[in-house]
Protein backbone atom coordinates (compact mmCIF):
# COMPACT_ATOMS: atom_id res chain seq x y z
CA UNK A 1 0.00 0.00 0.00
CA UNK A 2 0.98 3.25 -0.06
CA UNK A 3 2.01 5.08 2.66
CA UNK A 4 4.07 8.10 3.33
CA UNK A 5 5.70 9.10 6.86
CA UNK A 6 4.68 11.96 8.80
CA UNK A 7 6.00 12.65 11.90
CA UNK A 8 3.94 10.36 14.15
CA UNK A 9 3.13 7.66 11.85
CA UNK A 10 2.50 6.47 8.37
CA UNK A 11 -0.63 7.30 6.32
CA UNK A 12 -2.44 6.41 3.72
CA UNK A 13 -2.92 8.30 0.55
CA UNK A 14 -6.47 9.30 1.96
CA UNK A 15 -4.64 10.83 5.15
CA UNK A 16 -5.45 7.68 7.48
CA UNK A 17 -3.10 6.87 10.36
CA UNK A 18 -1.73 2.83 9.11
CA UNK A 19 -1.14 2.36 12.99
CA UNK A 20 -4.80 3.18 13.67
CA UNK A 21 -6.38 1.10 10.66
CA UNK A 22 -4.23 -1.87 11.71
CA UNK A 23 -5.71 -1.83 15.21
CA UNK A 24 -9.05 -1.85 13.32
CA UNK A 25 -8.56 -4.61 11.53
CA UNK A 26 -7.08 -6.67 14.41
CA UNK A 27 -10.68 -5.65 16.30
CA UNK A 28 -12.51 -6.59 13.26
CA UNK A 29 -13.99 -3.09 13.38
CA UNK A 30 -13.61 -1.06 10.43
CA UNK A 31 -15.25 2.58 10.96
CA UNK A 32 -17.36 4.46 8.36
CA UNK A 33 -14.21 6.22 6.43
CA UNK A 34 -12.40 2.98 6.04
CA UNK A 35 -15.71 1.17 4.76
CA UNK A 36 -16.33 3.38 2.21
CA UNK A 37 -12.10 3.75 1.13
CA UNK A 38 -11.23 2.19 -1.52
CA UNK A 39 -7.24 3.04 -0.06
CA UNK A 40 -7.92 1.95 3.65
CA UNK A 41 -10.14 -1.38 1.85
CA UNK A 42 -7.00 -2.21 -0.11
CA UNK A 43 -4.80 -1.69 2.64
CA UNK A 44 -6.89 -3.22 4.83
CA UNK A 45 -6.93 -6.72 2.76
CA UNK A 46 -3.11 -6.74 2.85
CA UNK A 47 -3.25 -6.18 6.81
CA UNK A 48 -5.69 -9.24 6.71
CA UNK A 49 -3.71 -11.13 4.84
CA UNK A 50 -0.67 -10.31 6.88
CA UNK A 51 -2.24 -11.23 9.75
CA UNK A 52 -3.42 -14.76 8.29
CA UNK A 53 0.43 -15.55 7.11
CA UNK A 54 1.58 -14.22 10.32
CA UNK A 55 0.02 -16.92 12.24
CA UNK A 56 0.81 -19.43 9.28
CA UNK A 57 4.47 -18.63 9.76
CA UNK A 58 4.20 -19.74 13.88
CA UNK A 59 2.30 -22.79 12.78
CA UNK A 60 4.78 -23.72 9.89
CA UNK A 61 7.57 -23.14 12.04
CA UNK A 62 6.76 -25.07 15.04
CA UNK A 63 7.97 -27.92 12.82
CA UNK A 64 11.17 -26.02 12.44
CA UNK A 65 13.20 -27.54 15.05
CA UNK A 66 16.97 -27.48 15.75
CA UNK A 67 19.00 -30.80 14.78
CA UNK A 68 19.04 -33.09 17.52
CA UNK A 69 22.66 -33.04 18.47
CA UNK A 70 22.79 -29.51 18.40
CA UNK A 71 21.81 -29.86 22.68
CA UNK A 72 25.03 -31.96 23.37
CA UNK A 73 27.13 -29.58 20.88
CA UNK A 74 26.29 -26.74 23.13
CA UNK A 75 27.05 -28.83 26.46
CA UNK A 76 30.15 -30.05 25.30
CA UNK A 77 31.46 -26.03 24.39
CA UNK A 78 30.49 -24.97 28.17
CA UNK A 79 31.88 -28.03 29.58
CA UNK A 80 35.51 -27.32 28.49
CA UNK A 81 34.73 -23.30 30.00
CA UNK A 82 33.43 -24.82 33.25
CA UNK A 83 34.87 -22.38 35.79
CA UNK A 84 36.55 -24.19 38.23
CA UNK A 85 38.58 -22.13 40.55
CA UNK A 86 37.76 -23.34 44.50
CA UNK A 87 39.20 -26.63 45.52
CA UNK A 88 38.22 -27.73 48.98
CA UNK A 89 40.77 -30.11 50.53
CA UNK A 90 38.50 -32.79 51.69
CA UNK A 91 40.57 -36.19 52.83
CA UNK A 92 44.80 -35.68 54.05
CA UNK A 93 46.55 -39.28 52.82
CA UNK A 94 49.85 -40.09 53.86
CA UNK A 95 50.86 -38.81 49.83
CA UNK A 96 48.99 -35.57 49.96
CA UNK A 97 45.10 -34.07 50.25
CA UNK A 98 42.55 -35.29 48.22
CA UNK A 99 40.61 -32.37 46.83
CA UNK A 100 37.06 -31.68 45.32
CA UNK A 101 36.38 -28.51 43.44
CA UNK A 102 33.76 -26.14 45.17
CA UNK A 103 31.44 -26.44 42.42
CA UNK A 104 31.41 -30.18 42.40
CA UNK A 105 30.66 -30.26 46.17
CA UNK A 106 27.62 -27.51 45.41
CA UNK A 107 26.63 -30.02 42.77
CA UNK A 108 25.93 -32.74 45.26
CA UNK A 109 24.51 -30.62 47.84
CA UNK A 110 21.98 -29.01 45.87
CA UNK A 111 20.92 -32.70 44.42
CA UNK A 112 20.85 -33.64 47.94
CA UNK A 113 18.30 -30.61 48.89
CA UNK A 114 16.26 -31.25 45.81
CA UNK A 115 15.30 -34.82 47.48
CA UNK A 116 13.49 -33.05 50.12
CA UNK A 117 9.24 -32.81 48.65
CA UNK A 118 8.81 -29.50 47.97
CA UNK A 119 11.95 -28.57 47.92
CA UNK A 120 13.85 -26.65 44.59
CA UNK A 121 17.71 -25.77 45.65
CA UNK A 122 18.59 -22.24 44.00
CA UNK A 123 22.77 -20.71 44.77
CA UNK A 124 24.86 -23.21 46.70
CA UNK A 125 28.23 -22.54 48.02
CA UNK A 126 30.80 -24.44 49.85
CA UNK A 127 33.77 -23.35 51.80
CA UNK A 128 36.14 -24.30 54.07
CA UNK A 129 35.43 -22.97 57.32
CA UNK A 130 39.06 -21.40 58.59
CA UNK A 131 39.49 -22.27 61.93
CA UNK A 132 38.20 -26.39 61.86
CA UNK A 133 40.64 -29.03 60.56
CA UNK A 134 40.27 -29.93 56.42
CA UNK A 135 37.20 -31.18 54.80
CA UNK A 136 35.33 -29.67 57.65
CA UNK A 137 32.90 -26.54 55.37
CA UNK A 138 30.29 -24.52 55.68
CA UNK A 139 27.47 -24.63 53.25
CA UNK A 140 25.63 -21.92 52.25
CA UNK A 141 22.35 -23.19 50.58
CA UNK A 142 18.83 -20.95 48.93
CA UNK A 143 16.17 -23.17 48.54
CA UNK A 144 12.54 -22.81 46.98
CA UNK A 145 9.65 -24.09 48.45
CA UNK A 146 6.07 -25.44 46.69
CA UNK A 147 3.18 -23.40 47.97
CA UNK A 148 2.10 -24.90 50.81
CA UNK A 149 5.24 -26.90 52.00
CA UNK A 150 6.09 -27.22 55.66
CA UNK A 151 8.94 -24.90 55.73
CA UNK A 152 10.12 -26.08 59.02
CA UNK A 153 10.28 -29.92 58.31
CA UNK A 154 11.73 -29.18 54.37
CA UNK A 155 14.13 -27.02 55.95
CA UNK A 156 14.94 -29.88 58.68
CA UNK A 157 14.96 -32.54 55.91
CA UNK A 158 17.34 -30.90 53.58
CA UNK A 159 20.00 -30.60 56.44
CA UNK A 160 19.69 -33.96 57.18
CA UNK A 161 19.85 -35.00 53.22
CA UNK A 162 22.46 -32.17 52.92
CA UNK A 163 24.71 -33.36 55.68
CA UNK A 164 24.37 -37.23 54.66
CA UNK A 165 25.25 -36.76 50.99
CA UNK A 166 28.26 -34.14 51.81
CA UNK A 167 29.31 -37.24 53.84
CA UNK A 168 28.80 -40.15 51.98
CA UNK A 169 29.41 -39.06 48.28
CA UNK A 170 32.04 -35.86 48.69
CA UNK A 171 33.72 -36.95 51.37
CA UNK A 172 33.17 -33.20 53.30
CA UNK A 173 31.68 -32.96 56.58
CA UNK A 174 28.36 -30.04 56.44
CA UNK A 175 30.07 -28.53 60.02
CA UNK A 176 27.62 -25.26 58.98
CA UNK A 177 24.63 -25.65 56.89
CA UNK A 178 22.95 -21.91 56.34
CA UNK A 179 19.68 -22.16 54.67
CA UNK A 180 18.20 -19.49 53.51
CA UNK A 181 14.67 -19.78 51.40
CA UNK A 182 13.92 -17.22 49.05
CA UNK A 183 11.03 -18.19 46.95
CA UNK A 184 8.02 -19.93 47.17
CA UNK A 185 6.56 -21.47 43.95
CA UNK A 186 3.44 -22.86 42.65
CA UNK A 187 3.05 -26.14 40.84
CA UNK A 188 2.32 -25.64 37.21
CA UNK A 189 -0.79 -27.80 36.11
CA UNK B 1 23.50 -39.14 64.46
CA UNK B 2 21.71 -38.71 60.92
CA UNK B 3 19.98 -41.72 59.71
CA UNK B 4 19.39 -40.82 56.14
CA UNK B 5 19.86 -43.48 53.39
CA UNK B 6 20.95 -41.87 50.47
CA UNK B 7 20.40 -43.57 47.61
CA UNK B 8 22.62 -42.95 44.32
CA UNK B 9 21.31 -45.76 42.54
CA UNK B 10 17.95 -43.97 42.03
CA UNK B 11 19.26 -40.45 40.44
CA UNK B 12 19.22 -41.22 37.19
CA UNK B 13 15.15 -42.39 37.77
CA UNK B 14 14.44 -39.68 40.21
CA UNK B 15 16.71 -37.21 39.27
CA UNK B 16 14.99 -33.32 40.26
CA UNK B 17 12.24 -32.32 37.78
CA UNK B 18 14.37 -29.40 36.36
CA UNK B 19 12.17 -28.72 33.26
CA UNK B 20 9.30 -27.53 35.60
CA UNK B 21 11.58 -25.16 37.52
CA UNK B 22 11.35 -21.77 37.30
CA UNK B 23 13.81 -19.58 34.89
CA UNK B 24 15.09 -18.04 37.72
CA UNK B 25 15.76 -21.32 39.78
CA UNK B 26 17.78 -22.80 36.60
CA UNK B 27 19.83 -19.19 36.22
CA UNK B 28 20.53 -19.11 39.92
CA UNK B 29 22.09 -22.58 39.70
CA UNK B 30 23.64 -22.52 36.52
CA UNK B 31 25.76 -18.83 37.67
CA UNK B 32 27.22 -21.57 40.51
CA UNK B 33 28.19 -23.51 38.11
CA UNK B 34 25.61 -26.18 37.71
CA UNK B 35 26.13 -27.66 34.14
CA UNK B 36 22.80 -29.62 34.43
CA UNK B 37 20.72 -26.55 35.30
CA UNK B 38 21.88 -24.66 32.59
CA UNK B 39 21.46 -27.96 29.94
CA UNK B 40 17.47 -27.36 31.00
CA UNK B 41 18.02 -23.49 30.15
CA UNK B 42 19.18 -24.19 26.36
CA UNK B 43 16.40 -27.41 26.44
CA UNK B 44 14.01 -24.70 27.32
CA UNK B 45 15.41 -21.53 24.66
CA UNK B 46 17.12 -23.41 21.86
CA UNK B 47 13.95 -24.54 20.05
CA UNK B 48 12.92 -20.75 20.04
CA UNK B 49 16.39 -19.31 20.07
CA UNK B 50 16.84 -21.30 16.59
CA UNK B 51 13.54 -20.50 14.92
CA UNK B 52 14.38 -16.90 15.56
CA UNK B 53 17.65 -17.07 13.64
CA UNK B 54 16.76 -19.26 11.00
CA UNK B 55 13.78 -16.53 10.34
CA UNK B 56 16.56 -13.77 10.75
CA UNK B 57 18.97 -15.24 8.72
CA UNK B 58 17.17 -17.52 6.33
CA UNK B 59 20.22 -19.76 6.31
CA UNK B 60 19.71 -22.99 8.60
CA UNK B 61 23.36 -23.72 8.91
CA UNK B 62 24.54 -20.02 10.35
CA UNK B 63 20.98 -20.29 12.65
CA UNK B 64 22.82 -23.25 14.10
CA UNK B 65 25.93 -21.43 14.93
CA UNK B 66 24.14 -18.76 16.01
CA UNK B 67 22.08 -20.79 19.03
CA UNK B 68 25.12 -22.22 19.55
CA UNK B 69 27.22 -18.88 20.27
CA UNK B 70 24.23 -17.51 21.69
CA UNK B 71 24.23 -20.61 24.69
CA UNK B 72 28.32 -20.37 25.51
CA UNK B 73 28.13 -16.43 25.49
CA UNK B 74 25.48 -17.07 27.79
CA UNK B 75 27.11 -19.54 30.04
CA UNK B 76 30.10 -17.00 30.08
CA UNK B 77 28.03 -14.06 31.23
CA UNK B 78 26.22 -15.59 33.64
CA UNK B 79 27.62 -14.18 36.53
CA UNK B 80 27.15 -10.84 34.98
CA UNK B 81 23.66 -11.41 34.56
CA UNK B 82 21.14 -8.63 36.81
CA UNK B 83 17.64 -10.22 36.84
CA UNK B 84 17.45 -13.58 36.90
CA UNK B 85 13.88 -13.80 36.23
CA UNK B 86 14.45 -11.68 32.22
CA UNK B 87 16.55 -14.50 30.98
CA UNK B 88 14.28 -15.44 27.69
CA UNK B 89 14.66 -11.43 26.99
CA UNK B 90 18.39 -11.76 27.08
CA UNK B 91 18.88 -14.66 25.48
CA UNK B 92 16.74 -12.93 22.44
CA UNK B 93 19.33 -10.36 23.17
CA UNK B 94 22.06 -11.82 22.27
CA UNK B 95 20.73 -14.14 19.52
CA UNK B 96 19.05 -10.29 17.52
CA UNK B 97 22.33 -8.77 17.86
CA UNK B 98 23.88 -12.15 16.70
CA UNK B 99 21.84 -11.82 13.72
CA UNK B 100 22.25 -8.37 13.06
CA UNK B 101 26.22 -8.36 12.97
CA UNK B 102 26.01 -11.07 10.46
CA UNK B 103 23.27 -9.51 8.26
CA UNK B 104 25.48 -6.39 7.97
CA UNK B 105 28.53 -8.20 7.39
CA UNK B 106 26.59 -9.93 4.42
CA UNK B 107 26.68 -9.20 1.24
CA UNK B 108 23.23 -8.19 -0.76
CA UNK B 109 20.17 -10.45 0.46
CA UNK B 110 20.26 -14.29 0.25
CA UNK B 111 17.64 -15.91 -1.71
CA UNK B 112 15.47 -17.68 -0.05
CA UNK B 113 15.84 -21.10 0.56
CA UNK B 114 12.70 -23.19 -0.68
CA UNK B 115 13.59 -26.13 1.04
CA UNK B 116 13.57 -24.17 4.49
CA UNK B 117 9.84 -23.93 4.72
CA UNK B 118 8.05 -26.82 6.32
CA UNK B 119 4.47 -28.02 4.96
CA UNK B 120 1.65 -26.21 5.98
CA UNK B 121 -0.90 -28.08 7.90
CA UNK B 122 -2.16 -31.52 6.41
CA UNK B 123 -5.59 -30.91 8.13
CA UNK B 124 -6.85 -28.64 5.89
CA UNK B 125 -8.01 -28.84 2.13
CA UNK B 126 -5.50 -29.27 -0.76
CA UNK B 127 -6.98 -25.61 -1.77
CA UNK B 128 -6.44 -24.09 1.29
CA UNK B 129 -3.06 -25.92 2.04
CA UNK B 130 -1.92 -24.83 -1.40
CA UNK B 131 -3.51 -21.02 -1.04
CA UNK B 132 -1.78 -21.28 2.90
CA UNK B 133 1.47 -22.42 1.74
CA UNK B 134 1.81 -19.69 -0.92
CA UNK B 135 0.79 -17.17 1.36
CA UNK B 136 3.37 -18.13 3.64
CA UNK B 137 6.37 -17.98 0.48
CA UNK B 138 4.84 -14.61 -0.10
CA UNK B 139 4.91 -13.44 3.53
CA UNK B 140 8.63 -14.84 3.75
CA UNK B 141 9.91 -13.26 0.44
CA UNK B 142 8.30 -9.92 1.77
CA UNK B 143 10.37 -10.60 5.37
CA UNK B 144 13.45 -10.74 3.50
CA UNK B 145 12.51 -7.54 1.91
CA UNK B 146 12.69 -5.42 5.13
CA UNK B 147 15.30 -3.90 6.98
CA UNK B 148 17.03 -5.82 9.19
CA UNK B 149 16.27 -4.04 12.17
CA UNK B 150 12.78 -3.56 10.57
CA UNK B 151 12.65 -7.66 10.20
CA UNK B 152 13.97 -7.99 14.21
CA UNK B 153 11.16 -6.08 15.77
CA UNK B 154 8.28 -7.80 13.22
CA UNK B 155 9.75 -11.03 14.69
CA UNK B 156 10.22 -10.32 17.82
CA UNK B 157 6.61 -8.79 18.49
CA UNK B 158 4.50 -10.58 16.17
CA UNK B 159 5.89 -14.30 16.15
CA UNK B 160 7.78 -14.16 19.40
CA UNK B 161 5.08 -11.86 21.07
CA UNK B 162 7.67 -9.66 23.21
CA UNK B 163 6.33 -6.29 24.52
CA UNK B 164 7.18 -3.19 23.26
CA UNK B 165 9.64 -2.58 26.47
CA UNK B 166 11.37 -6.23 25.92
CA UNK B 167 12.05 -4.97 22.24
CA UNK B 168 13.69 -1.79 22.78
CA UNK B 169 15.97 -3.47 24.93
CA UNK B 170 17.05 -5.96 23.18
CA UNK B 171 17.49 -3.39 20.24
CA UNK B 172 18.97 -0.52 22.44
CA UNK B 173 16.18 1.68 21.43
CA UNK B 174 13.03 3.45 22.92
CA UNK B 175 9.84 2.26 22.79
CA UNK B 176 8.33 5.18 20.78
CA UNK B 177 11.05 3.69 18.20
CA UNK B 178 9.73 -0.29 18.05
CA UNK B 179 6.27 1.37 17.44
CA UNK B 180 7.70 3.17 14.48
CA UNK B 181 9.20 0.45 13.30
CA UNK B 182 6.47 -2.10 13.22
CA UNK B 183 4.15 0.31 11.64
CA UNK B 184 6.95 0.61 8.91
CA UNK B 185 7.31 -3.12 8.77
CA UNK B 186 3.79 -3.72 8.54
CA UNK B 187 2.96 -1.14 6.10
CA UNK B 188 5.41 -2.79 4.06
CA UNK B 189 4.67 -6.13 4.56
CA UNK B 190 0.70 -5.49 4.08
CA UNK B 191 1.65 -3.61 0.76
CA UNK B 192 3.68 -6.97 -0.39
CA UNK B 193 0.55 -9.10 0.84
CA UNK B 194 -1.83 -6.93 -1.64
CA UNK B 195 0.50 -7.80 -4.53
CA UNK B 196 0.51 -11.12 -3.81
CA UNK B 197 -3.66 -11.60 -3.78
Amino acid sequence: MAVREVDDGYQLPCGQDAAVLWEHVAAGELDEHELGCPHCQAAAEGFRALREASGDLAEADDDLAPPRDLTERIMRAVRTERRRDAFLPVVETGLGPIRVAAQAAAVVVRFAADQAPGVAARSCLVEQLAEEPDGWCAVRLDLTLRYGTDGMAAVARVRELVAAAARELAGFEAARIDITVVDIWQEQA
Amino acid sequence: MVTTQYETQSRAKTGPPSDTWADETLVARARDGDTRAFEALVRRYQGPIYRLAVRMLNDAAEAEDVTQEVFVTAWRRLPGIQDDKAVRAWLYRIATNRCLNILRARKPTAPLQEEMIPAANPATSPEARAEAHERLAALRIALGQLTAEQRACWLLREVEELSYAEIATILHTTPQAVRGRLARARAELGEAMISWQ
